[in-house]
């Protein structure tokens, strides 16, 4: 089976360590992955700042690049909501537009979503010694309902304690530009989602999208530099025992 | 309450220091959350419920003009005087004549937004100079405090009960007390002389039924009874939306108001007050009025679109489910309405300009449109006002954004269009920001630096298009190395 990345311009640019860990995570479990190098972002930056004219033009070029592709699959929930949900909101004065930004939306997927939904995979064949915790990205839980999904292949990874993470459904404080605007709400509410996961006693906090990553890294980096946020990608790529199970 | 959602940034630096408040309405969340998920878990089929509701609010907005024409017909028919008010000046001065017309010396007031919305207290005191005394505990407190409330029934949640107690003993001379149930008594006691003298009593409306001509309000206190009943005169402000259909529809919306609100199955007083009193019955008011506030609400629904903000039906839950709001609190919204319901409420209503950091302080989380009981979709409005924004909406009073930040993003989507000018900004900011150690970016320049104040910025050491590109090249001299093992093989085979 051949799986077209889709990786977001932050994954590109501060997480390539976790784009590779989805190409690792997808080809160990015996799929070919295919990476079209003129990708870069999907736009999401202008529709959270209100430039849809902008937005446009950038959907219809990512429309472009991939609706060839037959399965897409990328590490990032909002980007993936982007262009599941926004795409086909943001071209409705264009009906063929619309249109194909729909019938390319059925087939991207967030990399928990296609493995579990799609491929049938929950158990990945990885171990890891220790205790873990799940905070559920916003945009993965509410835009698009993946819930289960990733905590299926967490519950699969022989070992792990996965522990519960109080208030795991609420939003660390990224927001993409937010972060840099509202620096003071942001950091408040890092120091919240993080303040609940040194509760637990866990050593890593398993995040779904790189958003969520940058913040609560960074901050766990800068103030609890012993613990560890990680990408659920990498996190089971980091622990597989190679193959499926 | 003067609307100052303009004074969102100082404001809100004051607010989010406060690390003990934010802890402990992180906790009122999850209690408010938890009670309200379970209240609604316990309806026969809470998603049909929900459905339930959107729809009758739906039904509402698209009938709007005629069940307003009906509910004023059966209201007048029930002997209540319906009065329409433009704007908040004209419902100002619409109560200020009835306070006039009856002599009106001392006012109870049940809690309500739209009273808030309008400032009304502080016009009838300054205009007037007429008592005016709120009849809800915590909203009394916040009147004493001259603060705006926190919370829609919670208004004084952020203050413990030192503070409590103290601006009892400053303003109604009780004896210094942290015992909740002997504070609750002086109040009680204090507020029962006011409503015994009241000649006014003014409240707002939850449900407004057409079929029956009669308003709905819901409480907990008792206090709004005693504001429509004990007065001579009863005012009721209403904003246009807040009808229902038939008293059916409007029950649901209270049970769901109460159920997502306070975790409720219903509040424990609910009136349903169908005109003043007859002749020959012995209480209720002898005048009761209705004021209908459109207050820029039927602009808004000219907009199909936008039209669906006016589907709120204040229960608060969103605020409870909002980080932003759980962790900068209800003042820098700078307006009666805190949390989401004022994020979607105040832009439409105060003009985008002056509303910017309310619906731009938001992370689109969409934790407040997963609890919303009528269907709001607040991520797709939010989207919507800052598109208006943007593009300098004149209807909604917004300019468009500043140059800088238009040319800002038209330089980015430039980049985006074009990959080879993409990899080179991305290398280029990868280089600016900075030095790294183990992976992370601790001093960020220009912009970025309000990141790297307060967390670090994880920096892969190669991007991921060059990790590929390696691969790649792995791939290929791998693959050219094992041709090369196989000719010689070959060759070998072949001697
Ligand atoms: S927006 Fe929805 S959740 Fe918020 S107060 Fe209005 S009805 Fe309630």
């Amino acid at each position: 089976m051949k799986i077209s990345l889709f990786i977001p311009c932050a994954v590109d640019a501060l997480l390539g360590d976790v784009g590779m860990d989805t190409v690792y995570l997808l080809s160990s479990l015996g799929f070919e992955v295919v990476y079209h190098e003129q990708q870069t972002c999907c736009g999401q930056p202008a529709i959270s700042a209100g430039y849809l004219d902008l937005a446009r033009d950038i959907a219809k070029r990512f429309i472009e690049i991939f609706e060839n592709d037959e399965v897409i699959v990328s590490p990032s929930g909002s980007c993936v909501n982007t262009i599941k949900n926004d795409y086909a909101k943001i071209l409705q004065d264009e009906p063929d537009w619309q249109q194909r930004a729909l019938t390319l939306g059925e087939r991207v997927f967030e990399v928990s979503q296609y493995l579990v939904d799609q491929a049938g995979i929950e158990d990945v064949n990885a171990s890891f010694g220790g205790r873990i915790a799940y905070h559920k990205s916003c945009h993965l839980l509410r835009a698009l309902g993946i819930d289960e999904q990733p905590q299926k292949l967490l519950a699969k990874v022989k070992g792990a304690e996965v522990v519960a993470l109080n208030g795991a459904e609420q939003c660390c404080g990224f927001g993409g530009q937010f972060a840099i605007k509202y620096p003071l709400i942001s950091e408040a509410m890092v120091r919240q989602k993080t303040g609940n996961f040194l509760q637990t006693g866990a050593q890593r906090l398993i995040v779904s999208d790189p958003g969520c990553l940058l913040n609560i890294s960074g901050y766990l980096h800068r103030h609890h530099p012993q613990l560890k946020a990680q990408h659920i990608v990498s996190f089971l790529a980091e622990n597989m025992n190679g193959g499926v199970s | 309450m003067k609307a100052h959602p303009q004074d969102f940034i100082p404001t809100m630096q004051t607010e989010v220091a406060k690390t003990d408040q934010i802890t402990f309405m992180n906790q009122v969340g999850a209690i408010f959350g938890y009670l309200s998920s379970a209240c609604l878990a316990q309806m026969e089929d809470p998603l049909k419920a929900r459905e339930q509701s959107i729809a009758i609010r739906e039904n509402t907005l698209n009938n709007l003009p005629f069940l307003l024409e009906e509910f004023e017909r059966n209201a007048v028919q029930n002997g209540i005087e319906v009065l329409w008010a433009a704007d908040a000046a004209e419902a100002c001065s619409i109560i200020k004549d009835l306070v006039v017309k009856h002599d009106v010396h001392l006012i109870t007031k049940g809690k309500s937004m739209i009273s808030e919305e309008i400032d009304l207290n502080h016009y009838l005191q300054e205009e007037l100079g007429v008592k005016i005394f709120e009849g809800d505990l915590g909203e009394l407190i916040v009147q004493m405090r001259g603060i705006p409330p926190f919370h829609i029934v919670g208004p004084a949640i952020n203050l413990n009960v030192q503070q409590i107690a103290q601006t009892l003993v400053d303003n109604i001379g009780m004896e210094y007390t942290e015992n909740a149930g002997e504070i609750a008594g002086h109040v009680r006691n204090f507020l029962r002389q006011q409503f015994a003298g009241a000649d006014m009593g003014i409240t707002g409306v939850n449900v407004a039924i057409a079929s029956t001509g009669s308003i709905v309000l819901a409480e907990n206190e008792g206090n709004i009874r005693w504001s429509t009943s004990a007065p001579r005169v009863h005012v009721a402000i209403m904003s246009l939306e807040k009808v229902a259909a038939n008293l059916t529809d409007g029950l649901h919306i209270l049970e769901m108001q109460s159920r997502s609100c306070t975790g409720q199955g219903i509040t424990s007083y609910v009136s349903v007050l169908s005109g003043p009193r007859d002749e020959g019955e012995r209480d209720g008011p002898e005048k009761m009025y209705v004021v209908i506030l459109d207050n820029g609400r039927s602009q808004i629904y000219q907009d199909t679109f936008l039209r669906q903000a006016l589907k709120c039906i204040r229960c608060g839950r969103c605020g409870t489910a909002c980080p932003i709001y759980l962790t900068a609190g209800a003042y820098p919204y700078g307006w009666c309405y805190p949390g989401p319901m004022g994020t979607i409420l105040s832009p439409l209503l105060l003009g985008l300009d002056d509303t910017y950091h309310v619906y731009e302080a938001c992370t689109l989380c969409g934790g407040c449109e997963s609890v919303c009981p009528a269907g709001i979709k607040h991520v797709e409005l939010i989207h919507r006002y800052r598109a208006m924004k943007a593009e300098g909406d004149k209807n909604f009073k917004a300019t468009k954004n500043p140059a800088l930040e238009r040319n800002a993003f038209k330089g980015w989507a430039t980049a985006v269009k074009n990959p080879v000018l993409f990899r080179n900004s991305v290398n280029m900011i990868r280089y600016f920001l900075g030095s790294r150690q183990e992976g992370y970016a601790s001093s960020l320049p220009g912009p970025l630096k309000s990141w790297s104040d307060h967390r670090d910025l994880p920096v892969a050491e190669k991007t991921f298009h060059r990790y590929w590109a390696e691969l790649q090249n792995n791939m290929e001299s791998a693959r050219r190395e094992a041709a090369a093992q196989l000719d010689k093989k070959g060759g070998l085979d072949n001697e």
